[in-house]
């Protein structure tokens, strides 16, 4: 089979399989099973035939799932929520530290808010660790993806994190006291954010065309300005942002459309 | 289980195909993550391996056992998606303006589900060093069988894991050495 001599770690590689749980799922095994049944293998049969074949198919395939279902073996991950239904799964701050901070010893971000977003999508707004000597504001976004039990959250191409800052006062003024500093989107998530200079300016207020309205969520920072922020899911379009006093009352507004 | 009754096979019977998943669809899976290190690709690849076998099965002419043939499927659409992969994340890091560097969601994963320290270094290896050690170490292919697969000619084959059998070797040394210093 071979004519180089094996290392002594082959073993392990011949012995083991590469990851400790089962990733095959039962599930996806029983996706490809309908998948393939719902389209008949190519080949020669007639069309009636077919039809009876299909039927057979589908009355053994509905057999499998079940027994795919219910059948308990070594080995298997857990069971996984369906990819078109919303992934409840928590994201422990194991996993969540894991993948937002950087590996090696520096220490982790501070979080500052955690929330599902769409059903899909995990904000993670944060304060740069101490050490950083930073005064800005991370949102992290994990995109949660079906891969069954609590590991289920990735990063690399559907994560996203992004660093904001104080706004120069001059181009971002939009209400006095208040900056906006645009709109960043993540798909359909729109996040406005800005900052607040004025004590007075209790909340920020961003209200769309269709009158849904989304509070921000407001973080001090180290300097004399607080940062405000707003995360809304689908599209926003006709809207504007109010400056808020202590009772709500509408201290300030700006309308890009107006202005 | 035997399949060569498959060679004389015009059509894959369903039971066929459930009877591979199981077997295989573990293996076809790794082989894929291994080349693509995402798990929805892998997922996907899986998915369009017993798809692709199920609805071509006539393309299936017993020249190879049933697995090398499921793994030569797997090996061309994982380099399919692979090689496409890099386009959206080229589009997505276009689109976004990422800051710092994060420890992937699939290197977490491995960190925590590779078997043992030897995979866990395979998985950090090349992608046509982990494939060979795969296949050949894992799956206990022929260096005929390997390059066969990987169509490279044997002698290629031959270095080719000599050369990933040597990378790995001194990882895991460093490791160790690391370690008694520790």
């Amino acid at each position: 089979m071979n004519s180089l001599s094996n290392p002594d770690w082959y073993d392990t590689l011949n012995k083991d399989q590469p990851l400790r749980t089962r990733t095959f799922t039962k599930e996806l095994a029983a996706g490809i099973y309908t998948k393939a049944l719902a389209t008949p293998a190519r080949g020669t049969f007639f069309s009636h035939r077919r039809r009876m074949l299909g039927a057979a198919m589908i009355a053994i395939a509905a057999c499998v799932i079940f027994l795919f279902v219910n059948k308990t073996g070594s080995n298997v991950a857990p069971a996984s929520p369906s990819k078109a239904g919303v992934v409840v799964s928590e994201l422990t701050p194991q996993i969540r530290d894991a993948l937002i901070n950087r590996s090696g010893t520096e220490a982790n971000k501070q979080i500052l808010l955690e929330k599902r977003v769409g059903g899909n999508l995990e904000l993670i707004y944060s304060a740069p660790p101490k050490s950083a000597n930073s005064s800005s504001i991370i949102i992290d976004i994990l995109k949660w993806t079906d891969y069954g039990g609590d590991r289920s959250v990735g990063t690399g191409l559907d994560g996203w994190s992004h660093d904001f800052g104080f706004q120069g006062a001059d181009d971002a003024t939009v209400m006095p006291g208040v900056t906006w500093g645009g709109i960043t989107g993540y798909g359909s998530l729109a996040i406005f954010n800005g900052n607040i200079s004025r004590s007075e300016i209790a909340g920020i207020r961003v209200v769309d065309g269709s009158g849904k309205q989304r509070s921000a969520h407001i973080f001090p920072s180290s300097h004399d300005f607080r940062y405000w922020f707003v995360d809304m899911d689908g599209p926003v379009e006709g809207y504007k942002i109010e400056a808020l006093d202590s009772n709500g009352a509408v201290l300030s507004t700006y309308s890009p459309r107006a202005n | 289980m035997g399949y060569d009754y498959l060679k004389y096979a015009a059509l894959m019977e369903a039971e066929t195909l459930e009877s591979l998943m199981r077997e295989y669809g573990q293996e076809i899976w790794n082989y894929a993550y291994l080349i693509t290190r995402s798990r929805s690709m892998a997922d996907d690849i899986a998915q369009d391996v017993f798809l692709k076998a199920y609805r071509h099965f006539a393309s299936f002419r017993g020249e190879s056992s049933v697995k090398t043939w499921l793994l030569r499927i797997t090996r061309n659409l994982s380099y399919n998606y692979r090689n496409s992969a890099f386009f959206r994340k080229a589009l997505l890091l276009d689109r976004i303006v990422p800051v710092g560097h994060h420890r992937s969601a699939e290197q977490a994963f491995l960190d925590e589900e590779a078997t043992n320290e030897v995979w866990r270094r395979v998985f950090s290896l090349p992608a046509k060093h982990r494939e060979i050690l795969l296949l050949h170490a894992r799956h206990q292919l022929s260096l005929s069988e390997i390059a066969s697969l990987l169509d490279i000619p044997e002698g290629t084959a031959k270095s080719r894991l000599f050369g990933a059998r040597q990378k790995l070797s001194k990882l895991l040394k460093e490791e160790q050495s690391h370690e008694q210093l520790i």
